[in-house]
C-alpha cells in the first residue's frame, strides 16, 4: 500500500522501514468506482443545474422586469394617445363652433362661391394642345439650394 | 458487527502488531461500544422519528391540506390583469370621432390612512385644486368620515395622474373604469344615443350596435412573482390580440352642423315644437345627416328629458300631407290612367262621399297638367287623379310602397307606418280620397325619405342606414352590412315624377329652395296633425319638405320636417323648405356638386305665402 519502494532510498531514512509496493494501479472496491462515477455525473449535473438557474433567473426575474417596463411603456403611449384623440376632437368641435358665431365673421360656404372647372373636351378627345404640356411641370422647388452659403 | 469491533479494522489490527487489542482493551472496549450501539440507535430513531415527521408533515401538506394550500398559492401566485380594450370608438364618414372610450377614476380618500404627519388642511390644500372643490369643503368631510368618502365620480384621466403625482399614499384610492366620450357633444346625439354608467349603450348607434361595438372585456389571469412581476411566460396570446376596427357612420359631421344649425334656427324663429333633417344618398340609402331637434348632450344625458333619447324620426307616426303626392302620381303614371300632359280641372271642391274636399287656399286653380297640380299642391286635381284607379289596385300599390312594414334601419325604436286594412278602403271612397293627398295614412320622417329615394334613384326602395362598416385607422373598411333592396316603380316613371317635382321649385311651391344654377326636386308639405282621440287638431301642423338633388342625375334626397310651428305664414314653403335649401348649399359645397349646364335664374324666388 505503499508508493516508498520505488522512489530511491532517502539519505537519513532507514531502508527497513521501506517496503515495497506492486505497481499495479490501485484497485478501487466497486462501491468507490460508482460513487466516483457519481460524482462526475453530479458535477455535470451540477453545472447543468447552474446554467439552467441562471436561465429561470432571466425568465423569472428579468424578462418580467423586462415585459413590465414595455408593458408601462405601451399603457402610457394608449394613454397619450387617447388623450391626444379626445384633445383632438373637442378642439375641432369646439372651432367649428366658434366659426359659428356671427362676431367671427365667417360665413357658411355657398355653391356659388365654388369654383368648377370645366372637363377640357380637348383631352378626351387625345389631342393636347402644346401649351398645356408645359404647364403640367411639378413646379420648381421653392428653395432649391440654401441661399447664402 | 458493531459488538465485534476487532472485524471493523481487521487488517489495520494485523499490519499494526504494536496496537494490538490486548483482553484488557476489549474489556475496556466493551462499555463504549454499547455507548456507541446507544448513540446509534439514538441517532437511528432520531432520523427515523425525523423521516416519519417528514413524511407525516408531507402527508398533511400534499394530501390532507393540499387543496386549500394550493388555491392559496394559485391566489398568490396569480394576478388578474385587465388589458386595455375600449369599446369601439364611433367614427363619421371623414373618420372623425363621434364617440369614444376613456379612462376615468373613482377618487375615494381614507383619512385615516393618511400620513400622520400631515393635516387634514395640507391634504385638502393640494388636492382641492385637482379636484376644483374648496379646501374648507375637503377638510370638513375628512373630518365626518374616516373612510370612504367619494371625492369624485369619473375624473379624467390627466387630473388623476395629478392627484397620483402627490403620492398621498394609501389615503387616496383611485378606481378606474371606462366612460364614453362624445367630442362633438350633442352634434351626432339623435343618432348615437348614449351609454349608461354600466357602459352599456342605451339609445341610437350605441344600443342597436351593442355587438359589434362591445368587445369582450376580458380578465386575464396570469402568474406573478413575489415582487409582483408578471411571468410573460403565462399570458395567454389573445392579450394583444385585439382589432383597432372602428364603427364608421355614413353621418358626415360638417353636413350633420350645417343642418342643425339650419333647422335650429327655423324652430326659434317659429317657436316650433320639434323638428328634423335627413339627407340620403338615394343609391345605397347611405345618411348623410339624421338630425333631430331637440337633442341631449351624451355626455350629460342624465340631465336630459328620456322622451329626447328615441330618435322621433323612425319612432313617430305623421301624416305626410302633400309630400306624399308625388308618390301617388308615380302610382298613377304606373297604372297607366294619366301622362304628364293630362289636363285635370280643378274646380276648387269636390264630394266624396258626402265629405267636402277642397284646396288648402279654397281657390279653384282650374285645368292644369300633371305639373301643375303638384306645382300648385291642388287636393282636387289629386283625389280625381287617383280616383281613376281602381281602389284595389290603388290600395295593393300603396301595400307595395311597405308603409307597414319596418324599414330595417340601424337605429331602436323603429316604428311601422299605419294604413287602414283593406275592406275599410276599399269600401269608402273618402278613404283613397285622402290618401291621395297624404292623409289617412301615416308614416315615420324617415319612411317618407326612403319613398322619395326610390323616386330618385329609379325606382328602387332601399334601406336608409347609419353604418357603413368596420373601418381600420386607414379608413379601410374590413366588414359591411348588407341591405335589402326592392324595386317599386320604373325608372321611366320615376323620371317623370321627378321632372314635374323640378318644376315645384322651379315654379311652384317649392321656389324657397331654390339654387342659382343647380337642377333641384321637391315638394312641400302641410298637413294637419292627426288628434289622438280621432279627427284632426285644430291649430296643430306638420310642415315638411323635401328635396332631391340634382335633377339631371338625381342622388340626394333631403327632408325637412318641422312639427307645429307657430305663427300665421306657416307652410312647408316657408318653415321647411328654407332649412332645405341651406342644408343643400352645404351638400353641394361639401360633395362639390357641379352646377347644372343651364342659365343663371335671374329672380331666386322670395318664400311664398302659398300654402301647399
Amino acid at each position: 500500500m505503499s508508493i516508498a519502494h520505488q522512489n530511491p532510498p532517502r539519505p537519513g531514512n532507514t531502508q527497513a522501514k521501506v517496503k515495497t509496493l506492486n505497481a499495479k494501479k490501485p484497485r478501487f472496491p466497486n462501491h468507490v468506482i460508482v460513487l466516483m462515477a457519481l460524482e462526475k455525473a453530479m458535477s455535470g449535473v451540477a453545472l447543468t443545474l447552474l446554467a439552467s438557474s441562471l436561465g429561470f433567473y432571466a425568465w423569472t426575474v428579468y424578462l418580467p422586469k423586462l415585459w413590465s417596463r414595455e408593458y408601462q411603456k405601451l399603457e402610457t403611449l394608449q394613454r397619450h394617445e387617447r388623450q391626444i384623440i379626445a384633445t383632438n376632437e373637442s378642439l375641432k368641435h369646439q372651432l367649428a363652433q366658434q366659426a359659428e358665431k356671427p362676431e367671427t365673421g365667417l360665413t357658411n360656404p355657398q355653391p356659388t362661391q365654388s369654383i368648377f372647372i370645366p372637363s377640357d373636351k380637348t383631352e378626351k378627345s387625345g389631342v393636347i394642345k402644346p401649351n398645356t404640356k408645359t404647364e403640367e411641370k411639378p413646379p420648381a422647388p421653392m428653395v432649391s439650394q440654401p441661399m447664402g452659403y | 458487527m458493531v459488538d465485534n469491533p476487532s472485524r471493523i479494522t481487521p487488517h489495520r489490527v494485523k499490519k499494526k502488531p504494536n496496537s494490538k487489542p490486548t483482553a484488557a482493551k476489549i474489556v475496556k472496549k466493551a462499555p463504549k461500544a454499547r455507548l456507541i450501539k446507544l448513540r446509534m440507535v439514538l441517532v437511528w430513531m432520531f432520523l427515523v422519528l425525523g423521516m416519519g415527521g417528514l413524511v407525516s408533515r408531507l402527508y398533511q401538506l400534499q394530501i390532507v391540506q393540499s387543496q386549500k394550500l394550493q388555491s392559496q398559492a394559485r391566489s398568490q401566485q396569480t394576478v388578474n390583469l385587465r388589458p386595455y380594450i375600449p369599446r369601439r370608438s364611433v367614427v363619421d364618414s371623414q373618420l372623425n370621432i363621434l364617440a369614444t372610450d376613456r379612462l376615468v377614476y373613482t377618487i375615494y380618500a381614507h383619512p385615516q390612512l393618511f400620513d400622520k404627519n400631515t393635516t387634514f388642511a395640507e391634504i385638502a390644500q393640494k388636492i382641492a385644486p385637482i379636484l376644483g372643490k374648496s379646501p374648507q369643503e375637503l377638510i370638513e368631510r375628512f373630518q365626518k368620515q374616516s373612510t370612504g368618502i367619494q371625492l369624485a365620480y369619473s375624473l379624467e384621466e390627466t387630473k388623476a395622474n395629478q392627484l397620483k403625482k402627490l403620492e398621498l399614499g394609501s389615503g387616496i384610492d383611485f378606481v378606474e373604469h371606462y366612460d364614453r366620450f362624445y367630442p362633438q357633444n350633442e352634434m351626432a346625439a339623435d343618432i348615437l344615443g348614449y351609454v349608461d354608467r354600466e357602459h352599456q349603450g342605451q339609445a341610437g348607434i350605441e344600443m342597436s350596435q351593442r355587438r359589434i361595438l362591445e368587445r369582450d372585456l376580458f380578465d386575464i389571469s396570469t402568474k406573478r412573482t413575489r415582487d409582483g412581476l408578471i411571468l410573460p411566460g403565462y399570458l395567454p396570446e389573445k392579450m394583444f390580440n385585439f382589432d383597432n376596427l372602428q364603427l364608421q357612420l355614413t353621418i358626415d359631421t360638417r353636413l350633420q352642423r350645417a343642418a342643425r344649425n339650419a333647422l335650429k334656427q327655423q324652430l326659434k324663429k317659429f317657436h316650433a315644437k320639434r323638428g328634423c333633417v335627413i339627407v340620403m344618398d338615394s343609391q345605397d340609402g347611405s345618411l348623410l345627416t339624421l338630425v333631430t331637434e331637440p337633442t341631449f348632450n351624451p355626455n350629460e344625458y342624465y340631465k336630459s328629458n328620456i322622451a329626447l333619447f328615441k330618435n322621433w324620426s323612425v319612432a313617430d307616426l305623421y301624416e305626410p300631407g302633400s309630400t306624399f303626392k308625388p308618390l301617388n302620381i308615380a302610382i298613377a303614371l304606373q297604372e297607366g290612367v294619366i301622362q304628364p300632359n293630362t289636363i285635370i280641372n280643378d274646380s276648387g271642391r269636390i264630394i266624396v262621399d258626402s265629405w267636402p274636399i277642397a284646396n288648402a287656399t279654397h281657390k279653384a286653380f282650374g285645368p292644369m297638367t300633371i305639373a301643375e297640380v303638384l306645382q300648385n299642391s291642388s287636393n282636387v286635381a289629386m283625389v280625381q287623379i287617383m280616383q281613376r284607379v281602381n281602389r284595389k289596385t290603388y290600395y295593393q300599390n300603396l301595400l307595395k310602397l311597405e308603409l307597414g312594414k319596418e324599414l330595417g334601419i340601424d337605429l331602436p325604436g323603429e316604428v311601422t307606418g299605419h294604413l287602414k286594412s283593406e275592406a275599410e278602403f276599399t269600401s269608402k271612397a273618402i278613404e283613397s280620397a285622402t290618401a291621395s293627398f297624404g292623409q289617412g295614412l301615416s308614416l315615420t320622417p324617415m319612411k317618407l325619405v326612403q319613398l322619395n329615394g326610390a323616386l330618385a334613384n329609379g325606382g328602387t326602395l332601399v334601406t336608409p342606414h347609419l353604418v357603413k362598416g368596420l373601418v381600420d385607422d386607414h379608413g379601410q373598411l374590413h366588414w359591411q352590412p348588407k341591405h335589402p333592396t326592392k324595386t317599386i316603380f320604373s325608372p321611366e316613371i320615376t323620371k317623370k315624377v321627378i321632372a314635374m317635382m323640378e318644376t315645384v321649385v322651379s315654379e311652384g311651391t317649392g321656389g324657397s329652395a331654390q339654387i342659382d344654377r343647380y337642377r333641384i326636386a321637391g315638394k312641400t308639405g302641410t298637413a294637419q296633425k292627426a288628434s289622438p282621440r280621432g279627427g284632426y287638431l285644430a291649430n296643430a301642423k306638420i310642415t315638411s319638405f323635401v328635396g332631391i338633388l340634382p335633377v339631371e342625375s338625381p342622388r340626394y334626397v333631403i327632408l325637412a320636417v318641422v312639427d307645429e310651428p307657430q305663427g300665421a305664414n306657416t307652410y312647408g314653403s316657408t318653415v321647411a323648405a328654407p332649412v332645405v335649401k341651406s342644408v343643400m348649399e352645404a351638400l353641394i359645397f361639401i360633395k362639390g356638386i357641379p352646377p347644372s349646364q343651364v342659365a343663371p335664374t335671374n329672380k331666386i324666388h322670395q318664400p311664398t305665402t302659398k300654402p301647399d
